[in-house]
């Protein structure tokens, strides 16, 4: 009997019912957006529209925005706006504006580290040249859900092209707070930003009114944005953070035209050494290719001409990479890390010069389906 | 019938006990100590910890049919060893009501912001109650059961976090000067071994093959040791050191970080039960030391008992003001309070029982 009657207190007590709330009467938050007005934030919100279906015209999210001197006061504000209370367990994607990034991302950013139900693993972007809360109101496809639509885009970005690079919150943070080395931060833009881009009309087009488009990467100094990177001095930056997993490199094969390499892997390891102390930073690139399009009539079956490939590869990378170094001299941001290599080495490094010495190799092991060029074989 | 407690089931306890305190207190205070050497530290804290589990062993081996209180009564005196254990069940009395403290704190920290203390602690202490009447064999097996359960998490995690670990934010190697390293290897074995003392409530001729046990508890130990060398690793691995610092659990946000295969990921609530197990087991053996010492002193046992679990149910609650003074007290007083009189009850006990022994 004293056991039943346990085990009947317990099921009571261990339904799991205390204070829960059903699916309708929270708001998944899917991104946020931060701009400044009026010397506070204003906070915008992207919830997903749980009670949108296939056969439904309504759009998938609605977007609330909200002021507040904090973010989480916009965000508590926005309950008045809102049906629901708000939940931040799906976020996925953080846009902040030009001049709140100017200001310090660092920031903003308290909030998002601070609450459990927030899960760090979301990718901070900025907005260039457009408020932030705008770029969450942009109506995509073929993913409905925008915030959907900029992590697959930030995602394929990385792994295939090494034109921008995602820092999620728990990277920033970290990389903030390491000596030597500051984040990166990625940079979202709005081509032709019009109220129609905010509707589903946008998407049921082959060529949507407002687009949201990628930008380069932007680049931070305590916490600030500082400045964006070019897409070479992206490119170099990439591969000097080994970043680099996949991308296409377009190579002069003679006066006129162009042949591409498609980087398949890469590897790069930074060491450094005191030399007559001085320190002496190695950058070794080690690539390996396929070449993807070749418009040049050189014979390609000829050996010689794959190792001109090569070279004329290697040049390239090693552009981009001087590229990034002369973006890395005139910033103050120590975007590269090569100061936190030295660290890591020497750790009682303070900020003497060093040099850099870059060496690439890159080897191109496939052609594709076709042996030589049909220019080539012709010739 | 089978009346012995299971061998390996009492030696799992002590991989339990020994990780309550780093909950919030011993994990944030060798990071911000020892920066990227924490790990280096704790290997040294193992190593060092062994001398004090020979103390341990040799004080769990003398007089294998009685209790610790018994065993403090005859090595003392009836007197001195009857203040001891006053001094001692006290001691354990708080460090119960800290282990209800610190499960609240942690449990609205990290899953159920909005339950009020009270609720939670209901539902911890029934099966903490029901496990110390059931006994130590009930808790042996549990802990058994419970060690399987965390081992398949500990595996699991490390699998999830392998991936995305990074060698260079362990580095720069030896930047910590050794003094700094060795005071936190001291603090390892502080936190790690203190809580270790409740298991000798239980008299040693109770176990099974209690020849064996002495080894289990190594083998038990070692892999406790191992489990937080790894964990620290990973921490500082992951994160790097800067941002692990700035945590209240990094331990629990580690096992945010896990996503198998790109589509199982929010598993962090279920991985880092093994916190959880180690404050339960905390507090059924500081209660379990409570009960037998009633027992022992044939006390009205009942209402002193309960008494004790209803007030602690309502101080801990109201322990310290705030988790920045709770913690902050804990990491100043424990191993003054704690640490150094039990190391120290344990190294003149041994003495003496050394010297009895020669006598004899």
């Amino acid at each position: 009997m004293k056991k039943i009657f346990i085990i009947l207190i317990i099921l009571l007590l261990l339904t799991g019912c205390y204070n829960y709330k059903e699916l309708n009467e929270i708001s998944i938050i899917s991104s946020i957006s931060i701009d400044k007005e009026d010397d506070e934030y204003l906070v915008g919100a992207q919830i997903m529209n749980a009670k949108q279906d296939e056969e439904s015209e309504n759009s998938q999210v609605i977007v609330y925005t909200s002021k507040g001197k904090t973010i989480n006061e916009a965000l508590r504000n926005m309950t008045m706006k809102s049906p629901s209370k708000l939940y931040g367990g799906h976020l996925s994607k953080l846009v902040i504006s030009e001049e709140v990034a100017k200001e310090g991302i660092i920031n903003v950013i308290d909030m998002f580290q601070r609450l459990t139900e927030i899960r760090n693993e979301f990718t901070i972007t900025v907005a260039k040249d457009i408020d932030a809360k705008n770029v969450i109101k942009v109506m995509t496809s073929p993913e409905s859900v925008p915030a959907e639509y900029v992590k697959t885009s930030l995602e394929s970005a990385d792994l295939s092209s090494a034109l921008s690079y995602s820092t999620k919150l728990d990277e920033f943070a970290s990389l903030y707070l390491k000596k030597g080395i500051d984040p990166v931060i990625a940079v979202v833009e709005v081509k032709n930003f019009k109220k129609k881009g905010t509707t589903t009309d946008n998407t049921s087009t082959t060529d949507p009114v407002s687009k949201i488009v990628l930008g380069n990467i932007g680049v931070t100094n305590e916490g600030k944005l500082e400045k964006f990177l070019t897409k070479n001095e992206t490119i170099g930056y990439n591969f000097i953070r080994n970043q680099v997993q996949e991308m296409l490199i377009p190579v002069k094969c003679d006066d006129k035209y162009y042949s591409s390499i498609s980087v398949l892997g890469n590897d790069t390891k930074t060491d450094v050494k005191k030399v007559n102390n001085k320190y002496k930073i190695n950058i070794n690139v080690n690539t390996k290719g396929i070449i993807a399009e070749y418009n040049c009539s050189k014979n390609l079956t000829k050996d010689s001409t794959i190792k001109e490939l090569e070279k004329n590869t290697e040049k390239k990378i090693r552009y981009y990479i001087n590229k990034a170094l002369e973006a890395q001299t005139n910033t103050k941001g120590k975007f590269l890390g090569l100061e936190r290599t030295i660290y890591l080495d020497y750790p009682k490094y303070s900020n003497e010069d060093y040099n850099v010495k870059i060496s690439v190799n890159v080897e191109l092991n496939r052609k594709g389906e076709i042996r030589n060029s049909s220019k080539g074989a012709k010739d | 019938m089978n009346t012995k407690i299971s061998n390996k089931g009492f030696a799992s306890i002590i991989f339990f006990v020994s990780q309550s305190m780093f909950l919030g207190v011993g994990l944030t205070q060798i990071l911000n100590s020892s920066n990227q050497n924490s790990p280096m530290a704790i290997l040294l804290g193992s190593i060092l910890g062994l001398i004090v589990l020979y103390l341990f062993l040799k004080i769990f081996d003398y007089e294998k049919d009685l209790t610790v209180f018994e065993k403090f009564e005859k090595l003392y005196g009836k007197v001195l060893g009857n203040i001891i254990n006053l001094l001692l069940v006290l001691l354990f009395a708080f460090y119960f009501i800290y282990t209800l403290w610190s499960i609240q704190i942690y449990i609205q920290n990290k899953y159920l912001d909005k339950t009020p203390s009270i609720i939670i602690l209901v539902l911890f202490l029934i099966p903490v109650v029901y496990s110390v009447n059931k006994g130590i064999k009930p808790i042996a097996k549990l802990s058994s059961i419970i060690f399987i359960i965390s081992f398949i998490e500990i595996i699991l995690s490390i699998f999830g976090l392998t991936s995305v670990l990074e060698i260079d934010n362990l580095k720069p190697f030896f930047e910590t000067p050794f003094s700094i390293i060795l005071k936190n290897s001291l603090y390892f074995i502080s936190y790690f071994l203190t809580p270790v003392f409740l298991m000798l409530t239980v008299p040693k001729n109770q176990i099974e093959s209690s020849k064996k046990v002495n080894k289990n508890i190594i083998i038990f130990y070692i892999f406790g040791c191992i489990n937080f060398i790894l964990l620290f690793t990973f921490i500082i691995g992951i994160f790097g050191i800067e941002l692990s610092q700035l945590f209240y659990y990094p331990e629990f946000t580690l096992v945010k970080k896990i996503n198998y295969f790109n589509f199982i990921e929010h598993v962090e609530n279920i991985l880092s039960t093994q916190w959880l197990f180690s404050l339960f087991m905390s507090s059924v053996m500081s209660l379990l030391f409570m009960n037998k010492y009633l027992e022992h002193n044939k006390i009205n046992k009942k209402i002193i008992y309960y008494g004790f679990i209803i007030l602690s149910l309502f101080i801990s609650t109201i322990l310290f003001k705030n988790t920045t003074i709770g913690y902050s007290l804990v990491k100043r007083y424990f191993s003054i309070l704690y640490t150094i009189p039990i190391f120290l009850l344990l190294l003149i006990s041994f003495i003496i029982s050394r010297f009895k022994k020669n006598k004899d």
